[in-house]
């Protein structure tokens, strides 16, 4: 039995619906990401199960039992803000302890394991500063230690790295997926950076109108989209439409082999711009097309093409590796091939 | 991004400064010296330089009765408007609604009328033929005296400092975040929890402002007094008119002013020291 079930859960506002017949399956300890667009409904999802907003119809189980109509402070869900709402006239062990000692704790065992939480997630000399003499990163840690003292049946997670600087964002996704991974924390994350959610995730559920449109393991919503909608959503692809014929997709100037390709009608062709290559005169691959370079961005570890081809323009990123893009000028003719098993393709 | 204001920039201040000099700090130096005169027996003003003016104020109990009345009046009023306008002011902040704007504008109505109209609507409500006596002589309770008595000045005070009391709260209520409370929500913490641990400390400052500031107001209120007391209520405010405009003892309402005036800041100073204290 799942831990944390959500079943056929819609909220709508003023008649707009925010999440729509949403069933989802969280197992005990597992990590699970809402990923979406913002206005996809994830947030509301969170906020449902945290028990701060009411579903129209539908359920929420915890453990098999009924909490939809609990409120927040009878549920004991463990929540990171996005803001993190943090106390501010109290100190980061008065944070920590409060949900304890709300929940009835004494005195002693709340000083102790809110030590423990601070220690845990590495702030035990700064227990006696308020929120506002912390950094982000700080607070942030703050808030999920307050989160987990009071042992939550369930962590709900709300863009929890969002407020954060980039560097600190990255390293505090490694951090905070290895405390929720000691403490086994069944959890529920929500957000809209697919770097994120493929990182921290044990699955992957992708919004979208407030459905999800993919529910898998990170490697399946990257390599195995279930829906155009998702193939664009997660990653950057070059896109191209077609119709099948002759056993491959005819698009403009080229034809294109797939796997297990239907035996006739429209297609949408997806291609992850780091499984295709430029490639020098000699060589060859199953799926080739000719282009004109429009533009050059050098990232660092990739350099990432814009190319103009007669069935529109798509991106390629080549490694920086061996240098060979600096002898990559915009205007140059090429030729980008990449192989029939990387091609996904959807009827359109 | 703050930018350095230039060395000029005072002269900016010079305009506020000048109207302050002329209509606030030159009568204050007038009234100083007012109080250093003394009444002669026959209540013709000597002028002199002596303090035998505040001797005179300092060696009368009533002088003390009526400051202690005075303070115990203006705390007490100060109180209830507090406990009147916090949850309004709350309500208020919170409210989504598009009427929001529409209801702050009718909690601080009353300022648009004026002192003296205000009392009389009073009178109306308050009399002994008025709305409230009518209602408890219907059932049989009786006519309570609720003006011309400390009642009356109590409950017309109140009334007056009400709509200052949830102007300043309703500013000093930046603080409050809703999402403080559902966090503390998640955390266990049922409604009078999250209110008592998390809204009210957090409006405390909000709190302490707006009652100093109805505390000084109706310190120095004199309208109310006056006309609500019924000539039987005796505080600093009504003193300080009776003797500059009854019986015309200048030195004496000077003095009085300027002790009235010392009093209220040795108050402040005493308050902002505390939550100096407190707050480190």
């Amino acid at each position: 039995m799942a831990h944390l079930v959500l079943n056929q859960l819609s909220r709508a506002y003023a008649g707009r619906p925010a999440v729509v017949d949403l069933s989802l399956s969280v197992e005990r300890g597992s990590l699970v990401a809402l990923l979406g667009a913002s206005g996809c409904g994830k947030t509301t999802t969170l906020r449902m199960v945290a028990g701060l907003e009411t579903p129209d119809s539908g359920s929420i189980l915890v453990d098999g039992r009924d909490v939809t109509k609990l409120p927040p402070h009878h549920r004991r869900m463990g929540v990171v803000f996005q803001s993190y709402a943090l106390f501010p006239h109290m100190s980061a062990a008065a944070n920590v302890a409060f949900g304890m000692e709300m929940h009835g704790v004494d005195r002693t065992r709340r000083a102790k394991r809110g030590a423990e939480m601070l220690a845990l997630v590495g702030l035990a000399e700064h227990s006696n500063k308020k929120p506002r003499q912390m950094s982000g990163g700080q607070q942030q840690r703050v808030a999920l230690a307050r989160a987990l003292a009071i042992e939550p049946d369930v962590l709900l997670l709300d863009e929890p790295l969002s407020a954060l600087d980039a560097k600190l964002r990255d390293e505090l996704r490694v951090e905070m997926r290895a405390i929720q991974r000691r403490v086994g924390a069944t959890t529920l994350f929500v957000t809209h950076d697919q770097a994120e959610a493929l990182a921290m995730a044990d699955l992957v559920a992708v919004m979208d109108r407030g459905q999800i449109a993919q529910l898998g393991t990170p490697v399946d919503v990257f390599e195995r989209p279930a829906s155009p909608f998702v193939a664009a959503f997660v990653g950057r692809s070059a896109r191209f439409r077609g119709k099948v014929a002759g056993g491959g997709v005819e698009i403009s100037g080229a034809s294109l082999r797939a796997d297990n390709l239907p035996a006739s009608g429209a297609i949408e062709v997806f291609v992850r711009p780091h499984r295709m290559q430029v490639l020098r005169p000699d060589e060859g691959r199953d799926n080739i097309v000719h282009g004109r370079l429009a533009a050059i961005d050098y990232t660092g570890e990739v350099a990432q093409l814009v190319i103009d081809s007669p069935s529109g323009r798509f991106p390629v990123d080549i490694a920086t590796t061996d240098g060979a893009w600096r002898e990559l000028a915009p205007g140059a003719d090429l030729r980008v091939g990449w192989q029939a098993a990387d091609t996904l393709w959807f009827a359109a | 991004m703050v930018r350095r204001v230039k060395r000029t920039g005072w002269l900016l201040c010079m305009p506020g400064f000048v109207v302050l000099a002329v209509a606030f700090v030159w009568p204050m130096i007038i009234l100083a010296r007012m109080s250093l005169n003394e009444t002669a027996d026959t209540g013709a003003m000597v002028e002199t330089f002596s303090l035998a003016t505040y001797r005179k104020l300092a060696e009368d109990s009533f002088t003390w009765q009526m400051t202690a009345d005075s303070l115990l009046l203006s705390a007490t009023c100060a109180t209830f408007a507090l406990l009147l306008a916090y949850p309004m002011a709350l309500l208020l902040f919170r409210s989504t609604s598009r009427f929001r704007h529409l209801l702050a504008i009718v909690a601080v109505a009353p300022l648009l009328v004026s002192g003296t109209a205000r009392v009389i609507g009073w009178l109306a409500i308050l009399g002994d033929r008025g709305m409230i006596n009518n209602i408890l002589r219907f059932v049989g309770l009786g006519v309570q005296p609720l003006i011309n008595n400390w009642t009356g000045v109590r409950i017309g005070l109140t009334e007056s400092v009400m709509p200052y009391a949830m102007l300043a709260l309703l500013g000093g209520f930046g603080r409050l975040d809703r999402l403080l409370e559902e966090a503390a929500a998640t955390l266990g913490a049922g409604p009078m929890r999250r209110f008592w641990r998390v809204t009210f400390p957090l409006t405390l400052p909000a709190v302490t402002a707006a009652w100093l500031l109805a505390f000084v107001l109706t310190v120095s209120a004199f309208i109310t007094p006056h006309l609500m007391g019924g000539g039987r209520v005796f505080v600093l405010a009504t003193e300080i008119f009776d003797a500059a405009s009854v019986t015309l003892d200048w030195p004496a309402a000077a003095a009085l002013s300027i002790y009235a005036l010392v009093l209220l800041m040795l108050l402040l100073g005493a308050q902002a020291t505390l939550l100096r204290k407190r707050r480190t």
